[in-house]
């Protein structure tokens, strides 16, 4: 569970409010989709809920542990896959993966099972053995999502994961996501691909200039529009409207 | 033209982090350290910059009381020559080749030869910086030795921007020629590493034999070589431009009548061998430069038992210091600049002697060590200390990690497994140095095995505290946004912050062991205090990196 709470970032010595006092909780068993326009604050709050940034103001609660206070408790209960996944490029993938095992302290059956599991279902276990200077981009992204996933942790984070993915390796992670949140997890990951976020969430925050300006199920957010509408049409709409208050749930 | 001048601007804001150098945030009150810490690092060098001038001063006269001043000016410029042509080895390796902006530079519509010229322009300037604080000091004195004035001036600032163009051309040429005819499918970094470092102890190796060969007098001439020396004023010079004759083009340019023929000779031949850089950079660097980051694949599978072995779970920070110590090797930048020091130093001072016949010239040396036993060995002590401030792995290792930091950042990591797990690597490479040094002055001063053990163990267990230090300045402001890894383990301040931080817990223990010595304490119990203090400092230092690691890793951005 994700609890965040009045969360606020600014940058440029408080000239850019990047996060403007968020605040959403995100519960066991779902998955939610971050959306936004580029600039919007998606990947400065996924920063923030990893430890890569220092919020301002405002709290975040990793299963019921808090983030600033206990950093290292709160990291054991994520796995986080960013944008563009910069690897250690002289570094094999198996040797990435034993690093991060490590690093969790995943017991060795365990992290065998996980690795073998998860290599095959994204098709990466011939490429294992090599340093990942020789992976394409799309490699790298899988060598990323398999290391975030072999500790088994409670909250699934992704930034934009589906970029650089050839279709059935999304197909697959689509597949991992849901699989996930059905074990009574939860994945929490930002999104451009509409269609996407539109079948596989079961809630969708979108976040505009720093703030939420919608949040809940798609037939929440269709409910609030007023008519049967497209997730598209509905971004468009919140993304353009000024007061969008009406779309945020209560 | 313009091409070049763009390349090079961009080139230097890069290298040179000029934006935030001349920006106005320099000047607020929250960055006023980073100013205050440059003038305190200017004043701690500076008493040394004062002996160095003092040491030339010295030179000076005492060539020419012997009236062979014209010498100075070919033991400089020797002396440029080789530190721009070893250091531009790297150099040009790194931004050649390394640097991950020439992949998007050979997609632009930009002439190949531009790149090179705009890339040499760029090293070239960063070796005027190094020189001039070397050799302002040298033409200073040199003018009181001859006819100072305007000319002289003019001299010095022709001979000045043409003298590193020579050794630098020289290396680019080497460094494009490896690195065309090593780019072979497979373990390419490894041949390159090796014939990079089978040519630096061949080079020192044939310096040495130079050195040896061009002073050395045949017993019973040495009268004859005294009364040569103050009948001619140029013997030396001459002697040596038997070997450097650039060198002693240089000087005569000073000590000459004849100066306008040496200077065109001096120039000409720059403009020779930069033009020959050319021509190779030109023929070779795309075909070296091509594929420099392919990597082969093997594209096989591990098998159950493959598995089985690389899974083997270790504690954070052993494999913290597995993954820290892998990319340090892999990497060929990290590893000329971070690990060649374990293989150069020992083999400078003990391999060296031992091929070129020079280990006899140490025999008056053993003579000393073994009438003042006490005080050489923790003179030892301090140099085996001092091996560990000349490595830079401690002092870049967050540096190093540049855009992978994101991951030791965001996971789990304990804070005592991020400082022991990135204390290893430097610990080990000092550990190798002082083992390789101790065991090759074995072969030279037989030495009981207490005796040996004692500068060793003493020096080893010094690396610590100088190694968190080390951390501590680099976790204090890491350079993580480079795009050229030269520029993490090279011109990364905090080396030279490091140094520094080092050198006056160096100071301050060669202070009291001096103290020490002069009340007559028992040797003995100096070594307990010694091993007291490195111990308390580890202890005190490691709290600390601890308590500071947990503040910064969140605040870095």
């Amino acid at each position: 569970m994700l609890e965040i709470k009045n969360v606020s970032k600014t940058y440029s010595k408080g000239k850019v409010k990047a996060v403007d006092n968020i605040s959403f909780t995100h519960k066991n068993g779902e998955i939610l989709g971050f959306l936004g326009p580029n600039g919007a604050g998606k990947t400065t709050t996924i920063k923030m809920i990893v430890g890569l940034l220092k919020p301002d103001e405002g709290s975040i609660i990793i299963n019921g542990i808090d983030n600033q206070e206990n950093p290292i408790e709160a990291k054991k209960s994520f796995g986080y896959v960013p944008d563009n996944p910069q690897i250690y490029e002289r570094l094999k993938g198996i040797e990435y993966l034993k690093f991060i095992s490590d690093v969790f302290q995943i017991p060795k059956e365990e992290r065998e099972a996980s690795i073998k599991k998860y290599s095959e279902i994204f098709n990466l276990s011939h490429a294992l053995n090599d340093m990942v200077n020789s992976y394409s981009h799309g490699m790298k992204q899988k060598l990323a999502l398999i290391s975030a996933l072999i500790h088994k942790p409670d909250l699934f984070i992704l930034d934009e994961p589906m970029v650089g993915l050839d279709p059935k390796s999304s197909f697959k992670l689509k597949e991992i996501m849901r699989d996930h949140c059905d074990e009574g997890k939860c994945v929490f990951f930002s999104t451009h691909v509409l269609e996407v976020a539109e079948k596989i969430c079961d809630r969708i925050a979108i976040i505009n200039e720093g703030k939420i300006i919608a949040l809940g199920t798609m037939e929440e957010l269709k409910e609030k529009a007023g008519k049967e509408e497209t997730l598209e049409n509905i971004f468009l709409e919140v993304t353009d409207n000024e007061s969008n208050n009406a779309f945020i749930e209560d | 033209m313009n091409q070049i001048m763009h390349l090079l601007k961009i080139n230097l804001i890069n290298s040179f982090n000029i934006n935030t150098l001349f920006s106005k945030e320099i000047l607020k009150k929250k960055n006023i350290w980073k100013p205050l810490l440059f003038v305190f690092i200017v004043i701690s060098i500076a008493p040394s910059y004062y002996l160095y001038i003092g040491m030339v001063e010295s030179i000076g006269k005492s060539l020419l009381m012997i009236n062979q001043e014209s010498y100075l000016m070919v033991l400089a410029s020797t002396a440029a020559f080789m530190v721009v042509f070893f250091f531009g080895i790297f150099y040009v390796m790194g931004y050649y080749y390394f640097s991950q902006d020439t992949n998007l530079l050979i997609s632009l519509p930009i002439k190949p030869n531009n790149i090179v010229l705009s890339k040499f322009l760029t090293v070239l300037l960063y070796e005027y910086v190094l020189l001039g604080i070397f050799l302002i000091p040298v033409f200073v004195v040199n003018s009181t030795l001859v006819e100072g004035g305007i000319l002289y001036i003019i001299k010095s600032i022709i001979l000045f921007i043409a003298l590193p163009v020579t050794p630098l051309s020289i290396a680019a040429i080497f460094v494009t020629l490896l690195m065309k005819f090593t780019n072979i499918k497979g373990r390419k970094d490894l041949y390159r590493i090796v014939s990079m470092f089978a040519f630096l102890f061949v080079f020192l190796g044939l310096q040495i034999i130079i050195q040896r060969n061009m002073m050395s007098v045949e017993p019973g001439k040495e009268q004859e070589f005294i009364s040569q020396m103050f009948m001619d004023n140029k013997f030396m010079l001459e002697t040596a431009g038997r070997f450097y004759p650039l060198s002693k083009w240089f000087s005569l340019t000073f000590y000459s009548n004849n100066w306008i023929l040496y200077l065109g000779l001096f120039v000409g031949t720059t403009a020779l061998i930069f033009a020959s850089s050319l021509y190779v950079s030109n023929k070779f660097y795309f075909k070296g430069l091509i594929g420099t980051e392919e990597s082969t694949s093997k594209k096989k599978a591990l098998n159950s038992k493959e598995y089985s072995a690389v899974l083997k779970s270790s504690p954070q920070f052993i494999s913290i210091f597995l993954k820290d110590f892998k990319v340090l090797l892999r990497t060929p930048i990290y590893l000329f600049n971070c690990v060649s020091t374990v293989i150069i130093i020992p083999f400078i001072f003990i391999v060296m002697p031992l091929m070129t016949g020079t280990g006899d010239m140490m025999s008056p040396l053993i003579g000393l060590i073994e009438a003042n036993l006490e005080t050489a060995l923790l003179i030892f002590t301090g140099a085996f200390m001092m091996f560990s401030l000349l490595n830079p792995t401690a002092s870049t290792s967050f540096s190093r990690e540049g855009k992978h930091f994101w991951i030791d950042r965001s996971l789990p990591i304990n804070y005592s497994s991020h400082i022991i797990g990135r204390l290893i690597s430097p610990m080990v490479l000092h550990l190798a140095t002082i083992l390789a040094i101790t065991i090759g002055f074995n072969y030279f001063i037989k030495l009981d095995l207490i005796y040996l053990l004692i500068p060793f163990v003493v020096g080893f267990l010094g690396g610590i505290p100088l190694s968190l230090i080390g951390l501590i300045v680099d976790l204090k402001r890491p350079l993580l946004d480079w795009t050229n890894p030269q520029r993490a383990v090279k011109q990364n301040l905090n080396i030279l912050i490091g140094m520094v931080a080092n050198l006056i817990f160096i100071a301050a223990l060669v202070g009291l062991n001096y103290l020490f010595l002069k009340i007559d304490l028992n040797f003995t119990l100096i070594i307990i205090v010694d091993i007291g203090l490195i111990s308390l400092s580890s202890i005190v230092l490691y709290k600390y990196s601890i308590k500071y690691i947990a503040e910064r890793l969140p605040s870095i951005n």
